[in-house]
């Protein structure tokens, strides 16, 4: 039975419940309502980014869906930063897209898009000086120079590295 | 008197005034554009603050910003040294983030790097609490026994009298070291 979700300016879309499903706030959803009709409002997502989102549930919905009891702070040691040819592709989006999807997966709880999110800005941020990563995310260098002697003064140990 | 001397004298004069004119016109130019510059230095920064205001990163809050930071994890000593010069809200963040310090790797190359290595544990073990600690250290570049050894087993003692609690927060640790090397007292 497919589903209608209504997004922040008013879209719906009818998806697949098994779609819909990859996001464990829809599922939650679903499940206290039980078999019902009525559009699921989604206040918080935009259509080109709810689009996106369904884009990326559709090809993973046959995934085995995470079971929520692993234990995460052990389980995050593990992590790879790899990701998979398809969800490079799929994320391959301009930056405020990506931000966009981040937020989105995040408030969808949908747990493998964010993990793919996160790296990937993890990776754009990779080996980059603190310059060049204010220049990358239009950040505005609020120290003063002397907090920044500070700073420096204060992490020696992160000297000739 | 000397002909022609009458009419040097009154051109250099001249030439004086037109110098001092001309140089008032430079000053006065060089204001000109000090302020213009000036200027363009204020609207820029304007434009700066307000791209950076309107930056797609301004939406994330801080926990997800967190989130980002321990995935980028190839080195946590290179990566907290950058990430905590970027801006005041990072700086912040990384510091009061304790899963972004448990990775604690030592590559002890030299006697030289030894203060620096061992500033850099202490400070990883204090800022980590309460998570469990990954550490890897390894001494084999040193060549011979030094007395930095003993060094690096008071700061291993001293590290220990941070731990408030009884409870032992080491996950993994990894240890390669010449024969020679005295086993560190606090893993033993």
């Amino acid at each position: 039975m497919p589903v209608l979700l209504v997004t922040s300016d008013n879209e719906q879309f009818r998806v697949e419940k098994v779609v819909a499903q990859r996001s464990v706030l829809i599922k939650n959803m679903l499940e206290d309502v039980g078999e019902s009709d009525q559009p699921i409002p989604l206040p918080n997502v935009t259509a080109p980014v709810l689009k996106k989102v369904l884009e990326y549930c559709d090809h993973h919905q046959t995934d085995p869906l995470p079971t929520g009891d692993e234990p995460s702070a052990d389980e995050s040691r593990k992590r790879t930063t790899d990701i998979s040819e398809w969800d490079q592709k799929f994320i391959t989006v301009d930056q405020e897209m990506l931000f966009e999807i981040i937020l989105a997966a995040n408030y969808l709880d949908i747990k493998p898009l964010l993990d793919v999110g996160c790296k990937t800005v993890a990776n754009m941020i990779k080996g980059k000086s603190p310059e060049e990563i204010r220049k990358l995310f239009n950040i505005v260098n609020d120290f003063t120079p002397e907090e920044e002697a500070q700073i420096k003064k204060e992490n020696e140990w992160a000297e000739d590295r | 008197m000397r002909q022609g001397w009458t009419e040097a004298h009154s051109n250099l004069d001249q030439d004086l005034q037109e110098l001092q004119s001309v140089e008032a016109h430079i000053t006065s130019l060089e204001d000109q554009l000090r302020i213009a510059r000036a200027r363009q230095a204020e609207v820029y920064q304007r434009i700066l603050t307000a791209q950076a205001l309107q930056a797609p990163i301004r939406r994330i809050p801080n926990e997800l910003l967190t989130l980002i930071f321990e995935e980028h994890s190839v080195d946590q000593r290179k990566r907290n040294s950058s990430l905590i010069r970027v801006c005041k809200l990072w700086h912040e963040l990384v510091m009061r983030t304790p899963t972004l310090w448990s990775h604690i790797v030592l590559e002890i190359n030299g006697i030289n790097q030894l203060p620096n290595d061992w500033r850099y544990a202490i400070e990883c073990l204090y800022r980590s609490r309460p998570v469990l600690l990954d550490i890897t250290v390894n001494a084999s570049g040193l060549r011979a026994p030094t007395s930095g050894f003993h060094q690096m087993e008071e700061a291993y003692d001293s590290l220990s009298a941070y731990e408030d609690d009884e409870s032992d927060r080491l996950w993994d640790l990894r240890e390669e070291s010449p024969e020679w090397t005295p086993h560190l007292a606090i893993y033993e």
